[in-house]
């Protein structure tokens, strides 16, 4: 077999191999003759051979070229030993901050995170010091919801200059925005859960006075599988630190720090960042698990969208998922307001308007009341949230295990079946559609059964989101034809592919899970499924 | 005809593909069996051993080095595509059929790699032909197509300039088009490769295997053929004397003389290239 003979590919195109051979030299004069009748008429072969030209050019300046060696642009390479202390396992992802690696803790034997801090001011000590200091106040933050920061430190090897890196805990999963990107918006409830273990680490976080600066979808990790499903808030307080350092070494625009998709509004215009930025940043995330979507989604730049974002109202989420029902609609909102003196001040002020909906909906099922969407949207979000708080007082809200048989027996009543958010063998939900025809908001959903949700409670044990808040995700399906092309040509190998029991093709299963291919955006997303 | 594979430096390069990728092993055979079914006529020895290694694991649909595969090109990949056209959806759509293009089935491309360029700058290329496909197939993008010509005279600069095109741009057009024609396909391929690709005379060096020197002899001397082509045409049949088509020709082909024009060109206006 020959990768020379032209045409090459089915319309007589070059192929990558002939592109590639041309662009660095490689094809014989005969053959190169023949690309060029091709390449004359061929538009496309065109462009890629300029493509193939600089990808050459490069590779070669990063010295990817170097032969038999093949040395990638990955600063570290498999095995080698880091701050005397952690040997490098493979290379995951690379960030705006550096690169990410997963490496093995010599010390304690325990997997941990590595990212690498941008190289150009790891030798400037001043800097290494802020570094240092913001690294610190991140890892004021303990909560069992945000990833934990381990260690600072400065790799020194006689080839190279210093470079400063820190280790964290190691995550498995995938990120909240990769999954929201596959697979749209999240069921109603599995929404509002999740957003309640947000607001919690953030909560903690906020109590410490640190802020994240830099909360997206893309900075939650989901981690774990199926019913044990937690997400955890990744790099909380990094953006400020690897801000500090970048602007000792580089005159670009400085003070703004974050992502352009989800930066408050004051925050692009250069005001203080507040508490109140980070709750606009989660509204925004909280609106993506509703609806599948940013407010603003249009086909033309991120600085566009931004603009719109910033001069227009923002369309409540129930325009966008019908079974948003109406004080949602307004919480969410709440964050998103333009001004952040209108916002809920702080992590601690959404939760607990969120749990003075969690209580109302609860209530409602104890009473045994119709519950109304129509009622809810038609009063003012306020008048609900003082209504349910009275109603609160009145009758207690410890009363969970209570609430799930008095819904079931409604629901029997109702000639529905019986579904109960409890109850792990109950049918997935598969819409929005079917869960708003569910109770909204189970007891479950804000802690564990039976024990009231608080701050204090929930930043003691990890919120876990329990059966029926997600569906359950089968860590495997057979479905993807590179597992079957796998399995056929590689009979023997230890597949972890193999599902011990197929997921109906139905089966929100196969929507969550673990994709093989995704792309870049997804940091610490090549992890495979399972958590530790 | 097919180069000698001298046992040594197979292992040579198996050894390297196994320190530079520690998280799987390959079967020494297999690793030899790949490469020999991806021959080519490059020297063995001057192939990019541990890609080859990676690119052969995948080939066996080896787990582990698939998701190795895809951390080490998906920033390559996607920057390219985005390059051709940076919607969020369509990046991602991209992505997703260049995996299934390389990746997956009896056709999967990843066991045509030869290791005559570095596995990054491949999928680079294949990223790019996926996006361009895609894009062609879909009806949004009907982005006008650039032609060399085009490039090489497109230019509004004063008035004057707007006036003289009225009068003579569509003959300045005819002429360039026709002496564009008349170069041999190599000087031709050579000059959009420089203009529209915006390859630098270093790296058609590289291409030709030639210095830099005679690259860019090569391209002056292109550029000399059109521009006493153009002007002989216009000279002669449109009846402009010399002085008129040197202002003419510093207006409409934007510095002919000088770079053809390049200067007031964005990276944004560069898109396949096609000539009559």
């Amino acid at each position: 077999m020959t990768a020379v003979a032209l045409p090459s590919e089915a319309a007589g195109c070059l192929s990558e191999e002939d592109l590639l051979a041309f662009a660095s030299g490689q094809l014989s004069h005969e053959v190169r003759e023949r690309a060029h009748r091709h390449l004359d008429i061929c538009e496309a072969c065109q462009q890629l051979l300029s493509e193939a030209v600089h990808a050459l050019a490069t590779a070669r300046s990063a010295g990817v070229t170097e032969r038999n060696e093949a040395v990638w642009s990955t600063t570290f390479r498999p095995g080698m030993l880091i701050g005397q202390r952690y040997v490098i396992r493979r290379f995951i992802a690379r960030g705006g901050m550096g690169e990410v690696y997963e490496a093995l803790d010599q010390a304690l034997q325990e997997r941990v995170a590595l990212k690498t801090v941008t190289a150009t001011a790891s030798d400037d000590p001043n800097a290494v010091r802020r570094l240092k200091a913001e690294v610190q106040l991140a890892r004021r933050v303990s909560h069992p919801n945000v990833c934990r920061i381990y260690d600072f430190g400065t790799h020194r090897a006689s080839t190279s200059p210093p470079l400063s890196f820190l280790t964290m805990e190691f995550v498995e999963g995938e990120t909240l925005g990769v999954r929201l990107r596959r697979s749209g918006a999240l069921p109603l409830q599995a929404a509002i859960s999740l957003a309640s273990t947000l607001l919690h680490g953030l909560q903690a976080a906020h109590t410490a006075g640190v802020l994240h600066r830099d909360f997206k979808s893309d900075n939650v990790m989901l981690r774990g599988a199926g019913q044990q499903l937690e997400p955890l808030i990744l790099d909380f307080g990094l953006a400020r630190a690897f801000d500090r350092l970048d602007a000792q070494s580089s005159t670009s625009q400085r003070g703004v720090v974050g992502t352009f998709a989800y930066m408050a509004p004051e925050q692009l215009e250069g005001e203080p960042y507040t508490p109140a930025s980070d709750i606009y940043s989660f509204g925004l995330v909280w609106y993506e698990m509703l609806t599948g979507e940013l407010p603003f989604k249009t086909r033309s730049s991120p600085a566009m969208t931004t603009i719109e974002r910033l001069t227009k109202p923002v369309p409540a989420p129930s325009t966008k998922n019908a079974a948003v029902f109406g004080a949602l609609d307004a919480l969410v909102l709440a964050c998103l307001r333009r001004s952040p003196r209108e916002r809920p001040q702080n992590a601690g002020a959404v939760l607990a308007r969120l749990e003075q909906l969690g209580r109302l909906e609860q209530l409602e099922h104890q009473l045994g009341r119709q519950r109304s969407k129509r009622l809810l949207r038609s009063l003012p979000a306020a008048c609900v949230l003082l209504a349910a708080a009275a109603l609160a007082l009145q009758h207690g809200v410890g009363k969970a295990p209570h609430a799930t048989s008095k819904a079931a027996a409604l629901a029997e009543r109702r000639s529905e079946p019986a579904v109960s958010p409890l109850d792990p063998d109950a049918p997935v939900p598969m819409s929005a559609q079917v869960v708003a025809s569910q109770p909204l908001l189970a007891p479950r959903h804000f802690g564990k059964p039976g024990v009231p949700s608080s701050a204090g409670a929930s930043s003691k044990e990890r919120p876990k989101l329990g059966a029926g808040t997600l569906p359950p995700a089968p860590t495997v399906s057979v479905a993807s034809p590179l597992k079957q092309r796998h399995e056929q040509l590689v009979p023997g190998w230890e597949n972890p592919f193999v599902a011990t029991s197929e997921p109906p093709s139905t089966n929100m299963g196969a929507v969550l899970e673990q994709p093989l291919y995704r792309g870049s955006s997804a940091r610490h997303s090549e992890f495979p499924e399972g958590g530790r | 005809m097919k180069p000698e594979h001298d046992d040594e430096i197979v292992r040579a390069m198996y050894l390297a593909g196994q320190r530079r990728w520690t998280l799987f092993t390959l079967p020494f055979e297999a690793f030899q069996r790949h490469l020999e079914s991806v021959r080519t006529e490059t020297q063995t020895g001057s192939l990019q051993a541990a890609d080859l290694y990676l690119s052969c694991a995948c080939a066996l649909a080896h787990p582990e080095a698939l998701r190795l595969f895809e951390c080490e090109t998906s920033h390559v990949a996607e920057a390219a595509i985005r390059r051709v056209d940076g919607d969020d959806e369509f990046v991602r759509d991209s992505l997703q059929e260049l995996w299934n293009r390389l990746l997956l089935g009896n056709r999967a491309k990843v066991r045509s790699y030869s290791g005559r360029g570095p596995l990054q700058a491949w999928v680079r290329v294949a990223a790019t032909r996926v996006a361009l496909d895609r894009r062609r197939a879909d009806r949004r993008h009907g982005r006008r197509e650039v032609e060399l010509s085009e490039q090489l005279a497109d230019s509004e600069t004063s008035p004057e300039a707007v006036e003289l095109k009225t009068r003579f741009g569509a003959a300045f057009q005819t002429a360039l088009r026709g002496s564009l024609s008349r170069l041999s396909e190599q000087d031709r391929n050579v000059l959009r490769m420089h203009v529209v690709g915006r390859c630098s005379i270093d790296e058609i060096g590289v291409a030709y295997d030639v210095h830099r020197a005679t690259a860019a002899r090569w391209i002056e001397r292109a550029r000399g053929a059109i521009y006493d082509d153009v002007q002989r045409e216009l000279c002669g049949q449109h009846k402009l004397t010399i002085s008129e088509f040197r202002s003419l020709a510093t207006m409409l082909g934007a510095e002919l003389e000088l770079s053809f024009g390049l200067g007031h060109l964005s990276t944004q206006d560069r898109g396949p290239v096609g000539l009559q």
